[in-house]
C-alpha cells in the first residue's frame, strides 16, 4: 500500500509507550510474584519478559524507523495467504473447542496471563504493520479490539469459576458461591464500590475523547457510498449473514428467532443445577449451546465483519490493504440449477408464457421440490428423529411443545453453520429460490 | 445473617482506590479544560497582537522621531507668534459696536473697550501677550453671556408657543364640541392674545440669536490666523495620536490578562475565533447545501490589514529575502562616546535596531527608519531583519551592530541580506489589489476565504483545515510541526500553492477576464489563463468535451466545444454522387452553407431539401449518408464556439504526399520540431515482450492504412489559376522579402527570421520539403497563399491580398508566386526517411490482415469475419457502415480495400476527427471522457492501473521519458537514489547513517527490486508533489502523468487486453510548466457554479471587451497591431524627468487630471521618490529595432558606455501627470532614468510584434531610396496601433471593413489582410475597440453629422463648406499629402496620406476636429502638422473666421463630402429632354454651379 509515509515514525511513539506499558505490568506481576515467594520461576520468567519489553520499547523509541519492532514481513505474508472465511470460521471454531477441552488447563493464572501477554505481544508486533494498524487502530474499531480482551478476560473468570466448582462438586464440596455467601453492607461494600467505578469510567471516557477523538468522515452522498459499508459494529454478524442468506431471513427472520430464543429460553430450561453459581458439568448443553451462539455466531462474525471485511465485502487477511481492486469469484448455483441442470440434465421447469397464476406457482413448486423437500425434512422430520435418539431424555423431560420449540429453535440457529458449509463446499447459493416472490433460503 | 459493622472489603484500601480515581478524574478534566483552553488560534493571536503592537510602536518611533519633534517646535512657535501679533482694531472695533448695540451688553462693552485701551497703551511684550489673552476671554465671555440670553429667550419661546398650541386646541375643541358662539370667540381672543405674545418672543430671540452670532463671526475673523496655525498644529500631532491609540488599543494589559483566563474567557474575551459568515456561497454536502462558515481570519489574523493609505500594500507582506545596498559614509562619523548603538546607527544610517526581535528576540530587527535617510533611501523597512551584512551572517543583534559599526569599510556600500516580512499565519494577502480588501472586488466578507482556496473553513486548528502543502518536503515538515495529515474525508481540501488558481473557474467563466488588463496590469491568473490557452491551442477540446452548460440557461463553468460543422457537412453533401442531379437552389445552398456557416437561412433549407429527398425513399437522389448528416445541420440549444484546430484534411490528396504524411503521422516533431500536434506512435516506454513486439508490428501498418485513407477519400480541389500579365519570373530574393514584410512573420516562424516568434501559426522553414511531396504541392502552396479560404473555409489563415507588383524595371510580378519559389526552397534538408515502400511486403500484408480481422471480429463472428476478409462480402448484402467497403471485394484491389477500411478505423480509434475536418467523420463525437467537471471527480473511478509502479520504475533507473522540462533535468542528472540525501531536513542525524539515510518516510516507498530507493522527497520537489499524488491515487497525480506519457497507463497491462483496447490519448509536446498551467485548468473544472450573484457578470462594455478579445486572440489582432501600449510604474526623484513644455494649444486639447491625481503625483514616498505612471512606446533604434538607450540630454549611447546615466525615451501615448505638471501626448519624449524604470515595474505592450519586428527593415528598405528618411515615419508605414481606434472610427466602418478590408494608407508597406470572419466576429471585434476606450457604440449620434448643424454653421458663414474645400485645395494644405476623391499628389508615394474623401465614413467627428487641431494629440509619431495653430489661423481669403471655426470648417467639409459633392452633381445631362411645359421655359442652374447656403432648406 502507498500512504503519505509517516507511518512508522507516527506509530513508534505509541508502540514504545505500549511496551513500557507491558513491561511495567510485568514488572509489577513479578514483584507480586516475588514476594509470594510460592512462584518464583514465574516470576524471574515475567521479569524477564519484562526485559524483553523494555528492549523492545528503547528499539521502538530509537528515532529510526527501521528499528520498530515488526513480525517479519515473511510471517504476515504466511498469515495473510492461509486466511480466509472458511479457515477463520474454522480455526475460531477449533479454538474455542481447544479452549473449551483443555478449559482446567487455561485456567490456570499463569497460563492465562501467558496467553494475555503472548496475544498482547503479537498485537503489538503486528500494529507496526501499516496495513494491520490502519484497521485496528481506526477510532471505530478500537472498542473492537477492547472487546475481545474483555469478553476473554470475563469469559476467563466465569470458566474459572466453574471449573473450580465442578471439581468441589465432585469431590463433594460445597460451591465456592456456597461458602462465601456472607450478607454485604449496601454501604460502602456496593454503593461505595460503584462509586470508585463511575468515578473510573468518567476518567476514562474523557482521556480518551480527549485522545482519540470520534472520526470525522466525509458527508453522505446518495451517489458514492463508502467501500466497504458497514452496520455498526453489534450488527456486523447479522451483516455477515447476509453473505449466505437473502435478506428477509438473515435480516429479519434470524434477528427475530434469536430474541424469541432469549425469551424462552427460561421456559425452555429445565434443568434445576447450576442456579447462583458457575458450573459447567452440570449443565454441558445450556453450556454449549449458548457459547456456541453468542460467541461462534455472534462474537466471532463481530470480529471478521470488523477486521477482515474489507472493500466490496471481500476478506481481506490481517496484513493486507484493503484495496478495492481485488476481486474474488462469486459464481454460487441455487439447489433447483444443481438438481435440475447440473445432476438431473434437464432444463429448470418454467411456466409457459401466458399461464395463469396457479399454474405458475405450481410450476414453481416443482421447480423448488428439491428444495423443499429438503427444508421440510430438516425442520419436520429432523425433531422426531432426534427425539427418539439422542435427545430422547430430553423429549421426556420437556414435553412435546418445549420439546419442539427447543429443536425448532436450534435447528434453525443450525442453519447458518449448515449454509456456510455447503457455500464452502457446494458453492451452493439458495436451497428454495423463488425470486418471482422474493422468497429465498 | 444479621448485618455487622463489618464490612466485605477493606474499607482503608476503598478510600484509598477511591482516592486515586478521584485523582485520576481531577487530572483528567483539568486535561480537558487545558486542552480545551490551549488551543492553537489563541497562540497565533497573541502573536500577532505581538506584531501588531510591535509595528505599531514602530511607526510611533518613527513618527516621533526628531524631525517630528522639530517640526512640532516649529509649529508651536508659529502658534506663539501668531498670537503675539495685534488684532485687528477694525474688526475689534466692530466686535464693541455689536456688543453695546445691545442694552444688557453695553456694560460688558464698556469694560471690554477699557481692556482694549490698556493694551493699546501697554509696551511691555509679555504684560502685552497677557492682556491680549484677557481680551479674547472677555470677548468669549461677552458671547457666552449672549448664548445664555438666548437660550433663555428661545426657552420662554417655547413656552408661549406651547401655551398657543393648547389655546387653538381648545377652541377647535370647542368648534367640534358645539359650544355656544360665545364660548368660541372668547377662545379665539385668548388665543389671538397669546399669538401676539408668541410674536413678540419669537421677535427677541431672533434678535438676541442674530446678536450672538454676529459677534461669534465676528471673533472667528479676530482669531482666524491662529486658528489656523492651531489646525496644522493638531493636524500634524493626529497621526501620532492615531498610532498612539492603536498601541493602546493592541498592548496587552492587566484587563486583557484576566479576560483571558479559563473561563472567563467565555465571556467576551479578547482571544475568539473570528468567523465569516456566508450563507449563500454555500457548501454542496451532496443532500443540502449548507452555509459556508470560515473561520480562517482566526489564525490569519494579518489577512487584510494593508498599510495606512495604500488600500491595495500589505502591510505584512510574506517572508522573502531581500538584498540592499546600504551606502556608508566615506569616513567613520565622529560621533560622541556615549551614544547608544541605536542612536550611533541612527546617525550614521538612519535607522535603529529594535532591542528584541519580533518572532525571535535575538535577531536584529530593524525599529525605525528615518524617512529621507540613506537607510530609507536603500529601502531598508521597518521590520527587517538583517540576516547577513556583505556576506557574513548575523544571526543575533550584537553581531549585526558590530557588522553595521565597526567592521565596516567606509566609502563602500554595504550589502545587507535582509529578510523581509512576515512567517504564515500572520502575513497578508499578496493582492489586495483582488482580493480580501474592501475596494477590490472580492471582499473578505462577501466572498469569505475557502470558496477559493476550498479547504475546511470551520476548523480552527491546521490539521483540520485541510491545508495542503505545495511540495513533499512542505508536508514533511507539516506533519512533524503541525500534525498535518492528509484528511480524505474532506472532499474539498484547499488547493495547494500550485493550482491556487484552479478555483477562479468556478465565477470565472469566460477565463479570458483573468488575464492581466488595464484595471489590474498584474496579471490575476497567469497559469489558469495560460492553461485555457494551450487546452485552446492544442485542441484538447477536440477530444474531451468541457460543456460549461448544463442547461440552456444553466452556464456551470468554463465552454470549450468544438462548434457545430454545418461546413463540413456541406462539403460532405457536396461530393454525394447524386449532388450533381440536384437544382440550382440546393447547389446554391451548400456553398452557402460551405463560405458562411453562421447564416441560418441557407442552412435550415438545405436541410429541410435533404429531408425531403430522405422522404422520398428509394426515389431519393442523394446517398443515405446525406440523409443522416442532414440531423447534423440543426442548431443546437448552446452551440460550441471553437473550432477544430488543426487543418482541414478534406482535400489533403492535393497537398501533400504519402512520404511526407507517413514521417508526419509517425513523428509529428522530426518534421515539425515545434508542432502542436501530438504524438500518436512510437510510444513505447512502458512495453515489453509480447506487447511491445505488436505495437512495433502494427503500428507502420496503421500509419500507412491512414495515409491510405486520407488520400482515397480526399475530396478534389480546385488550384487558384494565376495573375495573367505577369512578365517577371518567380524570384526567390522577392519571394523571401514578400514573406518577410507583407505580413507572414505576424503568425509563423521562419529560420531565416529569427526575431519572428509568434507560434500562432507553423513554423515554415521546412515547409518546401513538405509541399514537394506531392507532385501538385507547388499549386497547391500558390492556390493556398492566395485564397486560403478556397482549401479551407474555416481556416484562420487569412487572404493577405497578394495582387501584382510592377517593379522598378517595368516588369510586373506575382508576390504570391515570388512566396512560393522561396518557401519550395525552404527545407533545411529534410527529407523523410524510413518510409516504407508503396506495395506491402507479405509480412505487412499479413500484418495488415490482422489489422483488420481485429476490427471485422468486432462486428462478425470470428468464422464470419475471417470469410469476409477472404472473400468479401456478396454484392447484393445489405451491410452498411465500415464494412460496407468489403462488399463485391475484389482480389486486386484487395490491399487498397483493407487498407480504406484499416485506415479509416484507425483514424476513428485514434480520433483524428477531433481536430482536423476528415471526410467520413462529419458525425463522429468526441473520443475522450468529458471535463466539465473533473476537478471533482471521484478518484476511486479513475483507472490507475499500474502506472505508480511504472513511474517509480523509471525514477529509480533515472529513464525518464516524455519530460522536457526541469523535472527531466533533475532525474536525468543525477541517480534519484543518490539525491535521496540531499532533500532530508539539514542536518539532521540520519544523514550520516548510510543504512539509515532515508529514514522514516522513505521506506514506504522503497522500492525493493533492486535495491533502489525512490520516495516523492527524493526527487525534485515538483516531480515529488505529482508522485506523492500518484501514490496516493489522488486527481493531480493522474493527470500529472496522463499528459506526460498517456499510454504508460498500459504498463503491464497490454498483456491483459487486445490491441484495440489499448490506451489512445496521443502525447502532447508540453514542457512541466505547460502541463501544470493545463492541470491547473481542468482541476479548475468543478461545475460548481456559487449563487449567480457571485458568478462574475461584466458589465456590457466589459463584456463586449471580452469577446472581442476572445476573438482578436483567435485571428492574431496583435500579431500586427499595438492593442494595449507599453506602461511603466515609475518611482523618480523629483525633477529626474526635466521641465514640463509649456502647454499652448487649443483649449479642449488640454489634459484633465483631477486634483487628486495632481496631489498623488507630488507625494513622496519613504525613500522619497515620486510615483508616475507613463503610457506608451519605448521610442526604438532605427538600426537595431531595440528600444533605445540615451543620456539625459537624449543623445543615443551605447549599453557598456561607462559614467553615463542610461536613460530611455518614452513617447506616450497617454497625458501623465508627473511632479504635479501634465505631460502630454504629443509633446517631446520623456527620458526616463533607466533607475526610475527599476525601481518600479514595466508592463509591456500587448501586440505589436510585427510592427517592431518591421520597424528597422522598412526603414533599410526605404533608405535604399531616401537617404534622409526619418524613423518615425516608419510607424506610418507598418500596421498601426490600435489604441484609441474605438473613439477614432465609427462602429459600422470598422465592422465593414474588418469584413472587407481595403487600402487606407497609400504608403503602408503591407495590407490588412481580409479574414475569414464572420459577421458576429467582426462586430465583436469593433464593439471591443469602441469599449476599451469608451466610445459609443453600436449607435452613435454625433450632432455634426447632423445636416441641421450644417446648415446653422452656413447661416453664420455662407462660404463654410467652400471656404473649408478651398483650404484643402491650397497647395499648402491637404493636398500637399492627401488623396481627395480622383487627385493624387505627385512625388515619393511613402509620402502619400489617405483618402480624404471617405472620411466621413471612416472617422468619427469628435475625432476629426481635433485630430485637425493637433495630430500629434492623438497619433505622436504622425507627420501630418498642425495646420491651422491656435493663435495663427490660415489666410482669412480662405476661410473667414478664427482657428477653431476653420477647423470646424474642414472637420464639416470632412464629414460631409459626400454631401457637398453631390451638390455639385446634377441628374439635368441624364433626364431625357423635358416635353413643353412652364417649367421648361424656365433657366436651370448648370449641373457644375454648387447651391449655395441661402439655397438650402433652412432646416
Amino acid at each position: 500500500m502507498h500512504s503519505n509515509g509517516f507511518f512508522l515514525s507516527d506509530v513508534a511513539g505509541f508502540l514504545g509507550g505500549y511496551y513500557t506499558v507491558l513491561a511495567i505490568m510485568n514488572g509489577v506481576a513479578a514483584l507480586i510474584l516475588w514476594r509470594r515467594q510460592s512462584r518464583t520461576g514465574w516470576a524471574m520468567t515475567w521479569a524477564a519478559f519484562s526485559g524483553v519489553m523494555m528492549i523492545l520499547a528503547s528499539l521502538a523509541l530509537s528515532g529510526s524507523a527501521s528499528m520498530v519492532p515488526v513480525l517479519p514481513q515473511a510471517i504476515r505474508q504466511l498469515v495473510n495467504d492461509l486466511s480466509g472465511p472458511v479457515l477463520y470460521t474454522l480455526g475460531t471454531t477449533a479454538f474455542l473447542v481447544l479452549l473449551f477441552v483443555f478449559r482446567k488447563f487455561f485456567v490456570q493464572p499463569m497460563v492465562a496471563w501467558s496467553v494475555f501477554n503472548i496475544s498482547l505481544l503479537l498485537l503489538g508486533l503486528s500494529m507496526a504493520d501499516e496495513n494491520f494498524a490502519a484497521i485496528v487502530m481506526k477510532p471505530d474499531n478500537v472498542p473492537i479490539v477492547g472487546l475481545v480482551f474483555l469478553l476473554a478476560f470475563f469469559t476467563w473468570v466465569a470458566t474459572k469459576q466453574a471449573v473450580v466448582n465442578d471439581e468441589r462438586i465432585k469431590q463433594g464440596l460445597p460451591v465456592i458461591e456456597k461458602v462465601n455467601d456472607e450478607k454485604v453492607l449496601v454501604w460502602p461494600d456496593l454503593v461505595y464500590t460503584e462509586l470508585i467505578c463511575m468515578v473510573g469510567v468518567a476518567a476514562l471516557l474523557l482521556v480518551w475523547a480527549i485522545f482519540l477523538p470520534a472520526p470525522l468522515e466525509e458527508p453522505a452522498s446518495s451517489v458514492k457510498t463508502p467501500n466497504p459499508s458497514k452496520a455498526p459494529w453489534y450488527f456486523l454478524g447479522l451483516q455477515e449473514m447476509l453473505v449466505y442468506f437473502d435478506p428477509w431471513y438473515a435480516g429479519v427472520v434470524l434477528p427475530s428467532l434469536v430474541v424469541f430464543g432469549l425469551m424462552a429460553m427460561p421456559y425452555l430450561d429445565f434443568n434445576k443445577k447450576g442456579n447462583g453459581y458457575y458450573s459447567i458439568e452440570e449443565r454441558k448443553f445450556s453450556y454449549l449451546v449458548w457459547q456456541f451462539g453468542f460467541f461462534e455466531l455472534w462474537i466471532t462474525l463481530i470480529i471478521l465483519g470488523t477486521f477482515l471485511r474489507g472493500p466490496n465485502w471481500n476478506f481481506f487477511g490481517p496484513f493486507e490493504f484493503w484495496t478495492p481492486y481485488k476481486v474474488e469469484v462469486l459464481n454460487n448455483v441455487d439447489l433447483p440449477q444443481m438438481f435440475w441442470v447440473q445432476w438431473m440434465n434437464q432444463p429448470l421447469p418454467r411456466a409457459p408464457q401466458d399461464a395463469g397464476l396457479l399454474t405458475q406457482i405450481g410450476y414453481i413448486l416443482m421447480r423448488e421440490a428439491p428444495g423443499l423437500l429438503v427444508m421440510g425434512a430438516y425442520l419436520v422430520l429432523l425433531p422426531p428423529l432426534l427425539a427418539i435418539t439422542v435427545f430422547r431424555g430430553f423429549f421426556a423431560k420437556m414435553g412435546f411443545v418445549r420439546y419442539m420449540v427447543m429443536s425448532n429453535l436450534m435447528l434453525l440457529m443450525l442453519t447458518l453453520p449448515l449454509k456456510m458449509v455447503l457455500r464452502w463446499t457446494l458453492n451452493l447459493k439458495y436451497i428454495i429460490s423463488i425470486p418471482e416472490f422474493s422468497l429465498n433460503f | 445473617m444479621p448485618a455487622t459493622e463489618q464490612t466485605w472489603r477493606d474499607l482503608k484500601v476503598l478510600h484509598v482506590v477511591f482516592g486515586v480515581s478521584a485523582i485520576i478524574l481531577l487530572v483528567a478534566t483539568v486535561t480537558m479544560l487545558t486542552v480545551d483552553h490551549n488551543r492553537p488560534w489563541k497562540k497565533y493571536q497573541r502573536t500577532f497582537r505581538a506584531l501588531e503592537t510591535w509595528s505599531a510602536a514602530a511607526r510611533v518611533d518613527a513618527e516621533n522621531s526628531r524631525a517630528f519633534a522639530e517640526k512640532t517646535t516649529e509649529l508651536e512657535a508659529a502658534l506663539g507668534q501668531v498670537r503675539r501679533a495685534d488684532l485687528d482694531p477694525q474688526l475689534v472695533g466692530q466686535f464693541l459696536a455689536q456688543v453695546e448695540s445691545v442694552p444688557a451688553d453695553a456694560e460688558a462693552g464698556a469694560l471690554a473697550r477699557a481692556d482694549v485701551e490698556q493694551l493699546r497703551n501697554e509696551a511691555d511684550p509679555d504684560r502685552r501677550f497677557a492682556l491680549r489673552g484677557d481680551l479674547l476671554q472677555r470677548f468669549v465671555d461677552i458671547i457666552d453671556r449672549a448664548q445664555f440670553r438666548e437660550d433663555q429667550l428661545a426657552g420662554s419661546l417655547k413656552l408661549r408657543k406651547a401655551e398657543l398650541d393648547k389655546r387653538r386646541a381648545d377652541y377647535e375643541l370647542a368648534i367640534a364640541d358645539g359650544a355656544p358662539e360665545s364660548r368660541q370667540q372668547e377662545l379665539l381672543a385668548l388665543a389671538d392674545a397669546k399669538r401676539a405674545e408668541v410674536q413678540e418672543a419669537t421677535l427677541a430671540f431672533q434678535q438676541g440669536n442674530a446678536h450672538r452670532k454676529t459677534l461669534s463671526g465676528m471673533l472667528k475673523e479676530i482669531t482666524a490666523s491662529e486658528d489656523a496655525a492651531a489646525k496644522v498644529l493638531a493636524d500634524h500631532r493626529q497621526t501620532l495620536s492615531l498610532l498612539r491609540k492603536t498601541l493602546g488599543d493592541r498592548a496587552p494589559n492587566l484587563g486583557k490578562a484576566v479576560l483571558e483566563l479559563p473561563v472567563l474567557d467565555a465571556f467576551n474575551g479578547p482571544l475568539r475565533v473570528d468567523q465569516i459568515w456566508l450563507p449563500k456561497l454555500t457548501l454542496n454536502n451532496n443532500f443540502r447545501d449548507v452555509a459556508r462558515f470560515d473561520r480562517c481570519t482566526t489564525c490569519h489574523q494579518g489577512m487584510a490589514k494593508s498599510v495606512p493609505g495604500q488600500p491595495t500594500e500589505p502591510a505584512y507582506p510574506e517572508s522573502s529575502m531581500v538584498e540592499i545596498l546600504l551606502p556608508t559614509p566615506t569616513e567613520r562619523p565622529e560621533l560622541a562616546g556615549d551614544l547608544t548603538d541605536t542612536l550611533q546607527l541612527e546617525e550614521i544610517y538612519g535607522f535603529q535596531l529594535s532591542p528584541a526581535g519580533l518572532f525571535d528576540p535575538e535577531t536584529p530587527t530593524v525599529s525605525v527608519v528615518l524617512p529621507e535617510s540613506p537607510a530609507a533611501l536603500a529601502g531598508l523597512q521597518s521590520g527587517d531583519v538583517i540576516a547577513a551584512v556583505g556576506g557574513g551572517r548575523t544571526p543575533i543583534r550584537p553581531v549585526a551592530v558590530a557588522a553595521l559599526l565597526e567592521n565596516v569599510s567606509w566609502g563602500a556600500p554595504l550589502r545587507l541580506s535582509v529578510e523581509r516580512g512576515v512567517p504564515q499565519p500572520y502575513s497578508t494577502h499578496p493582492r489586495l489589489d483582488l482580493f480580501v480588501g474592501d475596494s477590490s472586488p472580492h471582499p473578505m466578507k462577501t466572498f469569505g476565504c475557502t470558496v477559493c482556496h476550498e479547504g475546511q473553513g470551520s476548523a480552527t486548528s491546521f490539521k483540520w483545515a485541510s491545508h495542503s502543502p505545495n511540495t513533499p518536503k512542505q508536508s514533511h515538515v507539516w506533519h512533524d510541526k503541525y500534525g498535518w495529515f492528509n484528511n480524505h474525508h474532506w472532499i474539498f481540501p484547499m488547493r495547494p500553492e500550485r493550482f491556487e488558481e484552479s478555483s477562479c473557474l468556478k465565477c470565472h467563466h469566460q477565463v479570458v477576464d483573468l488575464a492581466s488588463s488595464e484595471r489590474f496590469p498584474e496579471p490575476p491568473a497567469p497559469k489558469v489563463v495560460e492553461g485555457y490557452n494551450l487546452i485552446r491551442q492544442y485542441g484538447c477540446y477536440g477530444c474531451h468535451e468541457i460543456n460549461g452548460w448544463s442547461g440552456p440557461d444553466d452556464r456551470i463553468g468554463p465552454d470549450l466545444r468544438v462548434e457545430p460543422n454545418y461546413h463540413e457537412v456541406a462539403q460532405a453533401i457536396s461530393v454525394d454522387p447524386g449532388f450533381a442531379k440536384m437544382d440550382a437552389s440546393f447547389k446554391g445552398w451548400v456553398g452557402d452553407v460551405i463560405s458562411s456557416p453562421d447564416g441560418n437561412a441557407a442552412r435550415g433549407r438545405l436541410r429541410e431539401a435533404l429531408e425531403a429527398d430522405a422522404s422520398r425513399g428509394d426515389e431519393a437522389v442523394l446517398s443515405d449518408r446525406s440523409h443522416v448528416l442532414a440531423a447534423l445541420l440543426k442548431t443546437p440549444e448552446t452551440p460550441g464556439t471553437f473550432p477544430r484546430v488543426g487543418p482541414s484534411l478534406r482535400h489533403v490528396g492535393s497537398k501533400v504526399g504519402f512520404d511526407w504524411l507517413y514521417a508526419w503521422l509517425r513523428n509529428p516533431q522530426d518534421f515539425r520540431p515545434s508542432t502542436k500536434m501530438p504524438r500518436f506512435f512510437g510510444l513505447w516506454e512502458h512495453l515489453e515482450g509480447a506487447g511491445l513486439e505488436e505495437s512495433q508490428r502494427y503500428e507502420p501498418l496503421e500509419i500507412r492504412s491512414m495515409v491510405a485513407y486520407l488520400t482515397s477519400s480526399s475530396q478534389p480541389f480546385e488550384f487558384v489559376t494565376p495573375y495573367e500579365g505577369i512578365t517577371a519570373a518567380p524570384d526567390v530574393e522577392r519571394g523571401k522579402k514578400v514573406v518577410e514584410v507583407r505580413g507572414c512573420l505576424a503568425c509563423h516562424q521562419h529560420a531565416d527570421f529569427p526575431k519572428a516568434e509568434s507560434m500562432h501559426g507553423p513554423e515554415l522553414s521546412r515547409i518546401g520539403a513538405k509541399v514537394a511531396s506531392h507532385p501538385d504541392g507547388k499549386r497547391w502552396l500558390y492556390s493556398w497563399l492566395r485564397n486560403p479560404a478556397a482549401y479551407h473555409p474555416r481556416t484562420i489563415m487569412p487572404n493577405v491580398l497578394l495582387e501584382p507588383v510592377a517593379l522598378a524595371d517595368g516588369t510586373v510580378s506575382d508576390p504570391a508566386a515570388d512566396a512560393v519559389a522561396y518557401l519550395m526552397q525552404s527545407t533545411e534538408g529534410w527529407s523523410a526517411e524510413d518510409v516504407p515502400a508503396a506495395t506491402l511486403s507479405s509480412d505487412e500484408r499479413q500484418a495488415l490482415e490482422e489489422l483488420a480481422t481485429l476490427y471485422l471480429e468486432g462486428r462478425f463472428p470470428a468464422e464470419k469475419a475471417a470469410a469476409v476478409l477472404k472473400n468479401g462480402l456478396p454484392e447484393d448484402s445489405p451491410i452498411r457502415g465500415d464494412e460496407e467497403a468489403f462488399v463485391g471485394l475484389a482480389a486486386a484491389e484487395r490491399d487498397e480495400v483493407l487498407l480504406n477500411y484499416v485506415g479509416k478505423k484507425t483514424i476513428g480509434k485514434l480520433a483524428c476527427y477531433g481536430c482536423h475536418d476528415i471526410p467520413g467523420f462529419e458525425d463522429a463525437k468526441p473520443a475522450g471522457a468529458a471535463l466539465a467537471d473533473w476537478g471533482r471527480k471521484d478518484p476511486s473511478r479513475i483507472a490507475f492501473e499500474q502506472v505508480s509502479h511504472f513511474v517509480m520504475h523509471e525514477l529509480a533507473h533515472g529513464k525518464h521519458h516524455g519530460g522536457h522540462g526541469h523535472d527531466e533535468a533533475a532525474a536525468h542528472s543525477t541517480p534519484a537514489g543518490e539525491e535521496a540525501g540531499h532533500h532530508e531536513p539539514e542536518g539532521g542525524p540520519e544523514d550520516t547513517l548510510p543504512g539509515d539515510a532515508l529514514g522514516a518516510t522513505d521506506l514506504a516507498y522503497v522500492l525493493r527490486d533492486d535495491g533502489e530507493h525512490v520516495s516523492p522527497e527524493s526527487v525534485d520537489p515538483d516531480t515529488g508533489y505529482f508522485l506523492e499524488k500518484l501514490l496516493g491515487h489522488e486527481r493531480e497525480g493522474f493527470l500529472w502523468q496522463k499528459l506526460r506519457q498517456p499510454r504508460s497507463y498500459d504498463y503491464k497491462k497490454v498483456e491483459n487486453k487486445s490491441y484495440n483496447e489499448r490506451y489512445r490519448m496521443p502525447q502532447f509536446p508540453f514542457d512541466a510548466e505547460q502541463r501544470e498551467a493545463v492541470m491547473t485548468f481542468v482541476l479548475g473544472l468543478v461545475a460548481e457554479p456559487p449563487a449567480p450573484e457571485f458568478v462574475y457578470s461584466p458589465t456590457p462594455r466589459e463584456q463586449a471587451r471580452l469577446d472581442g478579445l476572445v476573438v482578436a486572440e483567435r485571428f492574431n489582432c496583435g500579431g500586427c497591431h499595438t492593442l494595449q501600449m507599453d506602461r511603466w510604474d515609475i518611482a523618480f526623484e523629483p525633477g529626474a524627468l526635466g521641465e514640463p513644455n509649456a502647454f499652448n494649444d487649443y483649449p479642449f486639447l488640454r489634459g484633465h487630471f483631477t486634483p487628486k491625481e495632481v496631489a498623488d503625483s507630488l507625494q513622496t514616498d519613504v525613500t522619497g521618490r515620486l510615483q508616475a505612471s507613463l503610457v506608451g512606446m519605448p521610442s526604438l533604434d532605427a538600426e537595431t529595432g531595440e528600444p533605445q538607450l540615451v543620456d539625459e540630454d537624449g543623445i543615443p549611447v551605447e549599453p557598456d558606455e561607462e559614467d553615463v546615466v542610461f536613460h530611455r525615451p518614452v513617447t506616450l501615448w497617454k497625458d501623465a501627470v508627473v511632479d504635479g505638471e501634465p505631460r502630454l501626448v504629443g509633446g517631446p519624449n520623456l527620458f526616463v532614468p533607466e533607475e526610475a524604470i527599476q525601481a518600479g515595474t514595466h508592463y509591456p505592450a500587448k501586440g505589436g510584434d510585427l510592427a517592431r519586428l518591421l520597424f528597422p527593415v522598412v526603414i533599410e528598405d526605404e533608405r535604399a531610396i531616401n537617404p534622409n528618411v526619418k524613423p518615425d515615419d516608419a510607424w506610418g508605414w507598418l500596421p498601426p496601433p490600435l489604441v484609441g481606434e474605438g473613439t477614432k472610427v465609427q462602429s459600422p466602418w470598422l465592422h465593414k471593413f474588418l469584413l472587407n478590408p481595403h487600402p487606407i494608407r497609400p504608403a503602408a508597406v503591407l495590407r490588412m489582410p481580409k479574414f475569414n470572419l464572420q459577421s458576429s466576429q467582426a462586430a465583436a471585434l469593433t464593439d471591443y475597440f469602441a469599449a476599451v476606450d469608451g466610445a459609443d457604440y453600436p449607435y452613435v449620434y454625433d450632432a455634426r453629422l447632423d445636416e441641421a448643424s450644417l446648415a446653422k454653421a452656413e447661416t453664420r458663414y455662407p462660404e463654410h463648406l467652400e471656404g473649408a474645400m478651398r483650404i484643402v485645395t491650397n497647395n499648402n494644405y491637404c493636398v500637399k499629402c492627401h488623396l481627395v476623391g480622383d487627385y493624387a499628389p505627385p512625388g515619393n508615394p511613402k509620402a502619400l496620406a489617405p483618402q480624404l474623401g471617405r472620411v466621413h465614413e471612416r472617422l468619427r467627428p469628435e475625432y476629426v476636429y481635433e485630430w485637425i487641431a493637433n495630430p500629434k494629440r492623438f497619433l505622436p509619431y504622425t507627420g501630418m502638422p498642425v495646420n491651422i495653430p491656435h493663435d495663427k489661423p490660415v489666410s482669412q481669403d480662405l476661410y473667414h473666421g478664427d482657428s477653431e471655426q476653420q477647423v470646424g470648417g474642414l472637420t464639416d467639409l470632412l464629414m460631409h463630402f459626400d454631401e457637398f459633392a453631390k451638390r455639385q452633381f446634377s441628374l439635368e445631362a441624364y433626364l431625357p429632354a423635358p416635353a413643353n411645359d412652364a417649367a421648361a421655359t424656365q433657366p436651370t442652374t448648370t449641373g457644375t454651379v454648387a447651391s449655395t447656403a441661402t439655397a438650402l432648406p433652412s432646416n
